[in-house]
Order: structure tokens, then sequence, then C-alpha cells
């Protein structure tokens, strides 16, 4: 037999990685009060399939820890295990456990047998500590449940276990399978079945065998737990529409809005939501993708440069002409958009993994916060996703450690004890704005000003609420000893920015004391493609991200005014801007509008600083296809990357980060200036 | 005309396994990812041999099996059973719901080839 079964991993794990998911959401959102039989039967499966494949691929240690966990999670199922707080820290703790096996596996390494060996005897550790109880609620219940309880039970699963050691060794005549007499067949039809016959013989004796064994483990057992779950089912049944929903844990939030959309009427969610996955989706290499992602975008400047050159065709071929390339401009886009589409994900794959993260913080620090998640169905570049989960954990849980007081806190404040910390996600045109929202304490004004002069760290006088906050996300500001050993892992709020940056994105923030603390995620949807403002400086076109883009306007004379010689201030309402000239940063000699006042202001705003740019013109907006310099040429400061315009120039699209730097001494000038 | 088998598995793995082990020795095969599923080919279609998961969302392995024991072209369709445990009552319950046979999880491809060409031949 040659095949080869590395050719199914890849899709093992995963099936596997979507079971852990399933499994911790459903984890998160179960009512321990009240379980619902169907959740807690999904569950079970996740362990139980987990556990089915790690057997066939050979996952030793997967199917090591599942075992047990499915084991324990069937006498949860069946009401013999009573469900608690305590367990489900337990299960979940599992859970990150066979993530990191899945992790090893997935790498090709040897899994840290130690945490499965822990993970399994904790698990062990936790069945044998309810026995006692179980065995009471067995013994009250009757016949049905006396036998999960009864000891036979785990060495009775330990022998299932152990036969696959057996079918693994390949013995012949083992009795991994096997053929039932026609006996009890269903219909008259004996022949059929008769044809087996001669097969078992053997299989009959070693059932005959096990018979002794788990002479309970019968029908007995698992018709009781099937009425206990039919039961169960119709008790539920009264608000069969989305029970998580009614369950106000933030997990059950978090998934609300996305379940709502997909199935919106169902009881059986769960079990139809997975289904409907599996039969509408197909997995793709993204390199492939992304090649189609890249062919399509050098299909839109070939477009753009016929349409260019058919304004050039004059009569009626002219007329023609133009009609069919508007057609062909319309399909491009409307192509690119679906081929950009493919690489989008919901955000909720970035915002799955944060009840977790809230649940375990908060008990770790003695607070009560609820998370609550909105808009995870907008739609962000799979790529930006993956970028986004760590600086967002982050965020979430400095709001969880910094933003949220203490119960006692709220308490004296008049608040409510259980903190909120909301997870939102919206789009706007071309970007996605990502919010992290506590109503904690709000931020202090006073300490970050005082704590940012001790620091060194240069401060205008007399700032604005807006530069006070952006304080915090400066470089050293946040040092080790202000940080807990909970939200500072070692990186402090200005890595996060400058992550978030590269991004393409920008972080803003608001405070009201007392009220609480929002961070506000600007993010452009996709990395591939950029929504830009044209500006001309001579004959040179430049593109700005139209997500730094404030707005743009022709001065009034005597809006800008010179400072020492070179530098200049462009007033507008009441603040000032400092001006960058793009001729003089970007050395346009044939640029037009070289002097104070002349030419454009486009009012940008960077993650660190705002600055007017003084161009000569503005272009117009368009979309444009980013590619990049460095792969093709080499970094250039102030330049992000470059596109091809529609006339089949090069533009460069502008680093608003690179040049507010650049913007940076002339700030000061302004801070000394106008004290 | 090659035999042909239907795999009914919620594991894609386990279908993509079982359909690649069973197209390379020359059989037919169609895989469904759950009971219902399996149901719906089966009203249509008529395969040689049903090899089925016990545990599945929508419709369990065992309902699956009852329900095509009731339909007049499957009453003697070889139909083997998945499951992860070879106990009596599992084996009692495969054989009141009208199973040919059941066959161990984890199994491997060899054992798979074993078990169809009996039922086939």
């Amino acid at each position: 037999m040659s095949l080869d079964m590395e050719q199914f991993h890849e899709s093992f794990f995963d099936e596997t990685a979507e079971h852990l998911d399933e499994m911790e959401r459903l984890l998160m959102a179960l009512d321990l009060e009240q379980p619902d039989a169907g959740e807690l039967d999904s569950i079970f499966r996740a362990a139980h399939s987990i556990k089915g494949g790690s057997g066939i691929f050979g996952f030793e240690a997967l199917g090591t820890v599942t075992h047990v966990m499915e084991n324990l999670l069937d006498r949860a199922r069946d009401g013999s295990l009573a469900l608690s707080a305590d367990l489900m820290d337990l299960l979940l703790k599992t859970g990150d456990t066979l993530r990191a096996i899945l992790d090893a596996y997935r790498n090709q390494q040897e899994p840290d047998w130690d945490s499965v060996n822990q993970a399994s005897e904790a698990l062990e550790q936790w069945l044998t500590s309810q026995q006692p109880s179980t065995e009471n609620s067995g013994d009250e219940q009757s016949e049905g449940y006396g036998f999960f309880a009864a000891p036979a039970e785990g060495s009775n699963d330990y022998e299932a276990y152990g036969f696959f050691d057996e079918t693994v060794q390949g013995t012949d005549d083992d009795p991994s399978f096997g053929f039932f007499e026609p006996v009890e067949a269903p219909a008259e039809e004996g022949d059929a079945f008769g044809f087996f016959e001669d097969e078992t013989p053997s299989s009959t004796a070693v059932a005959n065998a096990d018979y002794i064994n788990s002479l309970l483990e019968d029908g007995t057992s698992e018709a009781a737990q099937a009425q206990t779950q039919s039961a169960q089912s119709a008790n539920t049944k009264p608000e069969p529409n989305d029970p998580p929903q009614a369950a106000t844990s933030g997990a059950a939030t978090a998934q609300s809005g996305k379940t709502a959309s997909t199935t919106p009427d169902t009881g059986q969610k769960n079990a139809n939501k997975d289904s409907n996955k599996e039969s509408s989706s197909i997995r793709v290499d993204i390199q492939k993708v992304d090649q189609l992602i890249n062919l399509v975008g050098e299909m839109v400047i070939t477009q753009s440069m016929l349409q260019e050159i058919g304004k050039q065709v004059e009569g009626a071929t002219g007329e023609r002409l133009e009609s069919v390339l508007n057609e062909l401009e319309r399909n491009t886009r409307e192509l690119q958009e679906s081929v950009m589409a493919v690489r989008m994900l919901p955000i909720s794959f970035a915002f799955s993994r944060f009840p977790r993260v809230v649940r375990d913080l908060s008990g770790k620090l003695g607070k009560k916060v609820q998370l609550v998640v909105e808009g995870g169905d907008t739609e962000l570049d799979k790529g930006l996703i993956e970028k986004l989960t760590d600086p967002l954990t982050h965020l979430v849980r400095n709001s969880v450690d910094h933003g949220v007081e203490s119960p006692e806190r709220r308490r004296e404040a008049g608040k409510p004890e259980t903190g909120t910390v909301t997870l939102r996600a919206i789009q706007h045109g071309g970007n996605v704005v990502v919010e992290i929202v506590d109503d904690g304490g709000g931020l202090n004004r006073d300490k970050i000003l005082e704590k940012a002069m001790e620091r060194g760290i240069d401060v205008p006088s007399n700032p604005s609420d807006q530069a006070v906050w952006s304080l915090v996300m400066e470089p050293g500001f946040s040092t080790a000893d202000a940080v807990s050993d909970v939200s500072g892992r070692g990186v402090g709020m200005d890595v996060v920015r400058q992550n978030l940056e590269a991004l393409g994105g920008r972080v803003d923030i608001q405070s009201e004391p007392g009220e609480g603390t929002s961070f506000f995620i600007h993010l452009p949807l996709t990395l591939a493609i950029v929504d830009g403002m044209g500006v001309s400086v001579g004959n040179e076109t430049f593109i700005v991200p139209l997500v730094n883009i404030l707005e743009s306007m022709a001065p009034e004379s005597g809006a800008v005014r010179t400072l020492g010689g070179t530098d200049q201030l462009l007033a507008v309402r009441d603040q000032f801007w400092p001006v960058i000239p793009l001729h003089r940063v970007m050395d346009v000699d044939e640029a037009q509008a070289k002097h104070p006042g002349e030419g454009i202001m486009v009012l940008v705003e960077s993650g660190r600083r705002r600055f007017a740019l003084q161009v000569d013109d503005l272009v117009g907006q368009q979309q444009v296809v980013i590619k990049s310099l460095e792969q093709n040429y080499r970094r250039v400061p102030g330049i992000a990357g470059a596109t091809i315009m529609g006339d089949g120039s090069v533009a460069l699209i502008l680093d608003t980060e690179a040049l507010a730097d650049l913007a940076k001494p002339v700030e000061r000038e302004e801070a000394a200036s106008h004290e | 005309m090659s035999k042909h088998v239907l795999i009914v598995d919620d594991s894609a793995s386990i279908r993509q396994m079982v359909e690649a082990t069973l197209k390379q020795a020359g059989y037919q095969v169609t895989a469904a990812e759950d009971g219902k599923k399996a149901q719906d080919l089966c009203q249509s279609k008529r395969f040689d041999f049903v090899l089925t998961d016990q545990n599945m969302p929508n419709m369990d392995g065992l309902t699956l099996i009852k329900n095509l024991r009731g339909m007049s072209s499957y009453r003697s369709t070889p139909i083997v059973v998945l499951t992860t445990e070879a106990s009596d009552s599992m084996k009692a319950k495969g054989r009141a719901a009208g199973a040919t046979g059941w066959m161990v999880k984890p199994f491997d491809p060899s054992k798979l080839l074993d078990v169809t060409s009996k039922v086939l031949k």
C-alpha cells in the first residue's frame, strides 16, 4: 500500500484548528447553570473528531489528550459531571495545550510530551476527584447513570484506546472490524448477510471476550443518555433561536453578529454552520490568490493605458472605441474588486480570541470585565488581519489592565462593578476603523505629562488633550516599572503604534476622566491597493494615501507665515500646521508652487504628527495598486512604494510617517515660538 | 464497471484519505459529510458499499443506516459503521440499526482495503 498519508495532514491540521476554535468558542459561551445539550454535544464531538483523525494520521499526542478530554466531556454531556468555572478553565487550558501540540506537528516537530502528560493527568485527576459525587448522583438517578460513574468505565475506555495500538501493529485477525451475524438483520433477505458469515466466528469470539469486560456497557446507559439529551433539548425548545445570544457572556456577543447573519433562524445553528462552511468553501494556497491579484493589478494598468490611447482616436471609430473601453474599464474594476474580495476575511477571525483573553486576564487581575464585540462581519485583507492580531491583543489587554478599574473603585465611583470593553470594527469607504473602548477611569492628563517630563520626552507647552494622549504611545513612555506583568510583556505602546503604522494605519486616542478611554485604529482595507490622492509637483505625480488626508485647500493670503527664514507655518482655524513643501523634500526643481502660500496645501495627519503638504495641484482621487520599491529597486526615504498611472508613467506613493519625521524640527520651533 | 463506495464522515481529512485509498485501488468513490447528505445521495444513486462514521452532526451514522435499511434498494447493501470504540454496546447498536459490520477508527489504508474487498467480494 503506497499511499502517501502526508497529503492529508494539512487538511487534518486545518480541521483540528477549526475544532479547537469551535470548542473554545462554545466553552466560553456555555451557560454553566443551564447548559445547552446541543452545545455540549458539539464540544464533545470536536474532541471526538480530533481524537479520531489523530489516530488515523498518527498524531499520538493529540490522541492522548483528546481521549481523556472526550471521557470528561462525555460525562459532562450526560450530566454526571458537574460543570463549573474551574472545569471550564481546565478545558480551555487543555485547548491551549492541544493548540501547542498541533503547532508542533504542523512544524514537523515532536510535541512537548511533558505538557501532553500534564494535560492528560490534570483531566484524569478531575475525573477521579469527581468520582465520589458522581457515584452518588448515579445511584440516585438509578440504572442509566450508575454506569458512567463506575470505575469500570475508565478502564474500559483505556482498553478501547489500547485497541488502537493493536491495530497499528496490524495483527491480521484483530477485532478492529467485524461483521454482524444476520441474527437481528432487519430484513428477511438474510442471505445478503449470510454472505459474511464465514467472517463472523472470529469477531464474535472477540466480541464475547469484550463482553466480559463491558457487560454493563450496553444500550441501557447510552439509551438513558439519549433520553436525557432529548429531555434537555425539549426543555430548551421554547427558545430555540440562538441560545448564546441570551447568555450575557462576551463570547456570545462576539458571535451573535456573525451567526445572526449566516443562519438567522435555525436552532441547530452549530451543526448547520459547520456543514455550510465545508460544502461552500474551498481551500486555496494564498500564493495563487496573490498571483491573481498581481495579474489583475497589471491588467488595471494596461486598461488605463488603453483608455489614454483611446482618447487620441477621433471620429466614429473613436466613439465606438470609447464605449467599448468604458465597458472594459467597468469590467476590469469589478474583476479587481472580486479578486481582492477573495483575500478578504471577516475581522471576527482576529476578534475571536479576545473573549478568552479578557476572561483570563480579568480573572487574574480580580476585575470583572465584560467584552462586547461588534462588527465582526467587517472584512479586511487576510494579511492585515494576521498582522493586526498582536497589536490588538496588546490594546485589549491594556484596556483590561489599565483602563477598567477594580470592582471596589468602580462601586465607589457609582459605576456597575463589571466594566465593559468594547471591540468594534466599522468600515468607512476604503478604510476600516477598529475601536477598543473601555468604560474605565480614563487617562490622567497630569500624570501623563509628569511622566513624559520624567522620561525626557519632548512635550509641547500647553498641549491639546489629543497631544497628551498620544504621548502614551511615544517611544520610551511606558517602561518596565510602569508596565505590569500583565499587559507589559516587554512591548510598549510605541511598538503597537509602529506595527499599526507599518500596516498603513494610524491610532487616535480619546479619553474622558471617569468615563473611559477609546483607541481608534484607522486601517486601509488591503495592503495591495491604496485609495490615494494624486498630487502634482512640477512634472511629477505623487500619491498621498487618502487615509492620512484631512482636507486640502488653497491657502488664503497671509495664512502662511515664515519662521527663521525657511520654516513655514500654515494657520487654519486657530491651529498652526508646519508646512512641508513637497518639491523641496523630493527635490523637484521645476515645481510651480515654490514660495510660501502658493499652490495647494494638503493637510496630512499621520500617527505622530500633522502637517501641511505644499504641492502644485491636485490630480484626483484614485485607487492605485502598490508596487514595492524595495523589491524592485531599493528603499527610498519618504516613499512607501510606487504605482503605474493610466498614462504609463510611474508615480511614487508618499510615506506620510517618514514625511512627518521631516516635519519634526519645524514643529519644535513652532512650539518654541508660540509659547 | 467498478464498484461504487460511499464514504460518510464529517472529517474532511478522513474523507480524503478514504477516497484516495479506494480510488487508488480502482473503486469509484463518493463522499458525504453527514448522514443527511448521504441519505440524499442514496436516494438518487445506488452505491455498492456504504462506509459511515457514527458520530456526525445533522444525522448520525446509526440513524443513516436505519433509514437506508428502510429503502428497498439498500435493504441488502453492505454498510459498515466506523467507530472509535468497539464495545459491545456499540456493536449491539450497530447490529440493531442494520449495519453489516463495524470498523474501528483509527484504521490504516490496508485495513480499509481489506474490509472493502471482503464486503464487495
